[in-house]
């Protein structure tokens, strides 16, 4: 009843509150939103299939190479589906084979550059229910039906680059769907192993070992190319969602504080005429719940705006795959709506149990409201900020991708141990400078209590009234005196109070800082991490295709090249079949047949030590052993996983060099055809390029959300704390105090507030960036230096000050207007 | 019933001198009965309220509320006693502000848990002059209907005692009148009131006046003529000032200073 009563005559108040939920709840509906229509679809070559078997996925992917399934032997495959075909209503089931085959008709490569899929077995086409539209099927290895789009008639000739070389086909037959479709003998050697069989018909019922997939789960089969664009967007919108439940949590529960300690009266009343401490907890739970429920409503309403504009957003950031539409699923907002809710009363349960300390003296005895850090406060803004120190630690010594990850989350922990701890930082500061000038003899005194506050607040008006009319030249120092005083006097005798302000202001500069920092620490590092590796080389590349044929890669063989081929391995982890990323290296110094070298981190990983076999499965399915020779520290131009290259070209036929690297003025002259060579610094600028824009455009977003998010909980907690302090205001005005030096009062003391929110907002994130800088200079071996830009700085910093002295002297020259 | 045994009590405030606001204070109140205590700022009016009502505990002696001694239940059961035994007016901040004045009434029933009819609530606000206002809010009425409201909400319940803290201090005189009237009024179901005030015409009121002075009973009289007279006024005033020679010192427990 008064939660519900509250919530219709005092909305002003909670409208903060309201509004963060709501804010809250947009950006997470969003972030939904947009996951939910960034699931793959089902790739067209598929359209067709009832269902598609896979197999087993690894325990653990060390590598974005693969979907992490474990490719079946061409024997096996044949077998499975062979059996799925006796299932009655089964009319197909065939292996699919896929293989790089990109058509270079007139010597330009044709088709999706990163396409490692391009070439199939002739039985693959009826997968996509694609025809033959004219001509016929191949019959002879170098024969193929390909996609009408190539503008291709039966008969011509065509060259197309396969893993071993570029090799000219001959058209037989033009299909309607995209692709090179050759016999399925030739296929077959392209890619012995299996990773999917389609299934056309009735869906039989799923084999021991086997994952059916139907419907649109058949789209978590999908090229790589299109996982990693999915697996960025992925990172990015948790990225989001994590920062925005963070600030939501950190917003709510100082929207909800500030209007429980302007309340302190009326809970004393409640205790008076019979509320126990429960009902009182209760009541001020429910208000949460009631105020998280409407900021909920108006959230989702909010998130089916937000989610198309932040799915183009990431579709220009090449973070998830063009749609037609972003459709307001329930189910997404229903989460959002509900996380809503718990995070309100996530908020409310601080706020509750403060409400709950209320005695019934406090209906006689105005205590000034949130006084002092709850011990509960206190504590868990220690072991918070202890978390984060153990966070840290860690971010600085994970690697790749987890850092960043790690990063984030070290950062918002400490931003959270921050805003908990920020009444204790207030308290000390107001305390140590009341102490410095009580010891300067000018009086106001630490630990004031509220009736010597308002006894103190009230002498010293009256000076001030003494000092207006006084000549001239004594007005500025008293009055820049006496706004001081007040200001330390309020920060040392209700720190919590000023919290409210301080926290939201940690929140928006934390995390404006702390993600530009982390661009500009990587953006500094990883060219420079790539030009170190690669000084001296440069790189050379297939134009317009995923890699370098064999016969370039021979053609570029001079001393002192390395030309890496590049394959997936499975071995045995500790959690089960690991994926890894494997190099087979031309250099027989290093490795031959049956040996692998592991670098020294994979290898503790995998728990195994120099002199072990270790079973590896290849992309053709088959297991070999291999003997672990050495173990020796991580390097980047040799690669963590090292075995034999022609070991490798006989188990992965699909494989593909991404990048040879040769001496400089040793690249040979012409290049093979198709070829192109970079200088190292142009080379690793045009491998971060991608990421960077990337991160950069995750920045843009999260720095506006956390600050405008923030600025709006600044302006909130102000708007609700000065209408809690109606009291005090009128005392001041009762000692002389005009509406301007109110107004003045207040928009310093909320200055200083977000002041001391932008300071710790900035403080907090130098141990994440110091443990990512430090993380990078050891997996790069240069020097990385953690950087802090200072236009994000400056904005989130400038805009939280601006927003809390406008906020706050124009609602306190309002509030004094309206008496 | 209300009785008050050798009550003691020491305010203890952070950096402060300790201040003995209650030294050995004992009363007992009649049923039925309305008694003003009354002394100068700083004699213990306020904390022998508090006390008595079981919202402050005090550092010896025994409250007897209907029988039950405070000094002996938890903070929970007190407060289920003050919910079924006491009711209370405030001189302000006696109302919730976002509820209606029938809502106020009911609060302490709802908070009990117990079904209040509203025939019950109307009847109560009826009794002090506000069935029309029964749905106004706490800001749309007046401070004297504010405090009929209080009362109306303090009788609800039949409590045995009513404590009123200075319930007149921010009215006129005409609303003063009215809402002392309602609580004698009272004092016919067998509630026994006690009032802290400073105001001589309010005490005029009361059966009996209670002076305090430094912490301890310094007179006790009853009054004479009928409720509210303006002479039986100036008379409580008169002996008020004689016995209030300079102005209240406070007392100090030896050696308390840090």
């Amino acid at each position: 009843m008064i939660a519900w009563g509250n919530l219709r005559t005092r909305w002003r108040e909670l409208v903060a509150t309201v509004l963060a939920v709501a804010v809250g709840v947009g950006l997470l509906g969003a972030v939904l939103l947009a996951a939910d229509a960034a699931r793959p679809p089902v790739q067209d070559r598929f359209a067709a299939t009832s269902a598609l078997a896979v197999p087993p996925a690894v325990a653990e992917s060390r590598t974005p190479r693969t979907d992490g399934l474990v490719p079946w032997p061409a024997g096996e495959a044949d077998a499975l589906a062979a059996r799925l075909r006796a299932t009655p209503g089964v009319t197909a089931a065939v292996p699919d084979r896929s293989f790089p085959a990109v058509p270079m008709p007139g010597g330009r490569p044709f088709g999706v550059p990163e396409d490692r899929e391009g070439g199939h077995g002739f039985a693959s086409l009826a997968l996509g229910g694609y025809r033959v539209v004219a001509g016929e099927a191949p019959r002879r290895p170098g024969e193929a039906v390909v996609g009408a789009a190539l503008g291709l008639m039966p008969g011509a000739t065509v060259p197309v680059l396969f893993a071993d070389a570029v090799r000219p086909v001959r058209v037989t037959g033009v299909t309607d769907g995209p692709g090179v479709y050759l016999t399925d003998t030739e296929a077959a050697r392209y890619a012995p192993g299996v990773r999917t069989i389609g299934v056309l018909g009735a869906v039989p019922p799923a084999p021991t070992g086997v994952t059916l997939l139907s419907g649109d789960d058949r789209g978590a089969v999908e090229p790589v190319q299109d996982s990693r664009v999915r697996h960025r967007g992925t990172q990015l919108l948790a990225a989001l969602g994590l920062l925005t439940g963070v600030t939501t949590a950190v917003v709510v529960s100082a929207a909800l504080s500030t209007v429980v300690a302007g309340r302190r009266r009326e809970l004393g009343l409640l205790r008076t005429v019979g509320a126990t401490p429960g009902q009182v907890r209760r009541t001020v739970l429910g208000e949460a719940a009631l105020t998280g429920a409407a900021g909920a409503v108006l959230g989702t309403a909010l998130a089916v705006g937000l989610a198309p504009a932040l799915y183009r957003a990431l579709v220009a950031v090449e973070a998830a795959q063009p749609v037609d539409g972003v459709p307001p699923v329930p189910g997404p907002l229903l989460t959002a709506g509900a996380a809503g809710v718990l995070l309100a009363l996530g908020g409310g349960l601080a706020a509750s149990r403060t409400a709950a300390r209320a005695t019934p003296l406090d209906v006689v005895v105005d205590r000034g409201g949130a006084r002092t850090t709850s011990r509960p406060r206190l504590v868990s803004g220690v072991v918070t900020l202890l978390v984060g120190a153990g966070l840290a630690t860690a971010t600085a010594v994970a690697d790749g991708d987890g850092r960043i990850g790690l990063a984030l989350t070290t950062g918002a922990v400490l931003v959270v141990a921050a805003a908990l701890l920020a009444p204790v930082v207030i308290g000390g500061l107001a305390g140590a400078g009341a102490a410095r000038r009580c010891r300067a003899g000018a009086g106001a005194g630490a630990g004031v209590d509220a009736v010597a506050r308002a006894r103190a607040g009230a002498a010293t008006r009256i000076r001030v009234g003494a000092g207006a009319r006084s000549p001239g030249r004594y007005r500025t120092p008293f009055r820049a005196g006496v706004t001081a005083t007040l200001v330390r006097a309020e920060a040392a005798a209700a720190p919590a109070r000023a919290a409210a302000v301080t926290a939201p202001a940690v929140v928006a500069v934390g995390f404006a800082v702390l993600i530009g920092g982390l661009v500009d620490t990587m953006a500094a590092a990883y060219p420079a991490e790539r030009t170190a590796v690669l000084a001296g080389s440069v790189a050379v590349e297939q134009d317009g295709a995923p890699g370098l044929p064999d016969a370039a890669v021979r053609a570029l063989a001079v001393p002192g090249a390395r030309t890496p081929l590049p394959t997936v391995l499975v071995l045995p982890g500790s959690a089960g079949p690991t994926a890894v990323d494997a190099v087979g290296t031309a250099d027989p110094g290093l490795v031959r047949p049956g040996e692998v070298v592991l670098a020294a981190p994979v290898a503790t990983a995998l728990g195994v030590t120099a002199g072990d076999t270790v079973p590896a499965r290849f992309a053709d399915g088959t297991t070999v052993p291999l003997r672990v020779t050495a173990t020796p520290p991580p390097d980047e131009r040799r690669g963590d996983v090292v075995v034999d290259r022609a070991q490798v070209r006989t188990h992965d036929p699909a494989a593909l060099t991404d990048t040879a690297f040769l001496p400089v003025g040793a690249v040979p002259d012409p290049l093979p055809p198709g070829a192109v060579a970079r200088d190292a610094q142009a080379y690793a600028l045009a491998d971060y390029a991608v990421d960077a824009r990337l991160t950069t455009a995750l920045a843009g977003l999260l720095v506006a959300v956390s600050a405008g998010y923030g600025g709006i909980a600044v302006a909130g907690g102000i708007t609700a704390d000065a209408r809690s302090r109606r009291t005090d205001r009128a005392a001041l005005v009762a000692a002389g105090a005009t509406r301007a030096r109110l107004a003045a009062t207040a928009a310093a003391e909320a200055t200083l507030a977000a002041l001391l929110g932008a300071v710790l907002g900035l403080v907090v994130t130098l141990p994440p960036l110091a443990a990512v800088a430090s993380g990078l200079a050891r997996a790069t071996g240069v020097p990385v230096l953690p950087v802090i830009d200072p236009g994000w700085a400056s904005l989130a910093a400038g805009g939280c000050l601006v927003v809390a002295a406008a906020t706050a002297a124009l609602t306190t020259g309002r509030a004094a207007r309206h008496g | 019933m209300l009785e008050l045994a050798d009550l003691r009590h020491v305010h203890r405030s952070r950096g402060a001198t300790p201040v003995r606001a209650l030294d050995g204070v004992s009363l007992r109140l009649r049923p039925g009965t309305l008694t003003a205590v009354m002394g100068p700022s700083g004699s213990g009016k306020s904390t022998l309220l508090h006390c008595a009502a079981g919202l402050e505990s005090p550092e010896s002696g025994r409250v007897l509320l209907g029988g039950t001694d405070l000094g002996t239940l938890s903070e929970r059961r007190r407060t289920l006693l003050r919910r079924e035994r006491a009711g209370f007016v405030f001189q302000a901040f006696n109302l919730v502000a976002s509820l209606t004045a029938a809502q106020n009434v009911a609060l302490p029933a709802r908070l009990a848990r117990r079904r209040i009819d509203g025939a019950a609530v109307t009847a109560a606000l009826a009794e002090v002059g506000l069935d029309g206002r029964a749905g106004h809010r706490p800001a749309q009425l007046s401070g004297g209907e504010q405090q009929r409201v209080a009362i109306a909400r303090a009788l609800v319940t039949r409590p045995d005692v009513v404590f009123a803290d200075e319930p007149t201090g921010a009215l006129d005189s005409a609303s003063s009148a009215a809402v002392l009237a309602l609580l004698r009024r009272s004092t016919g179901t067998a509630t026994t009131i006690l009032m802290v005030t400073h105001d001589p015409a309010a005490a005029a009121w009361a059966d009996e006046v209670v002076v305090l002075r430094d912490g301890r009973v310094d007179d006790r009289f009853a009054t004479q003529g009928r409720p509210g007279d303006p002479d039986t006024a100036t008379v409580i005033g008169r002996r008020i000032t004689a016995g209030n020679a300079g102005p209240a010192a406070v007392h100090r427990v030896p050696g308390g200073a840090r």
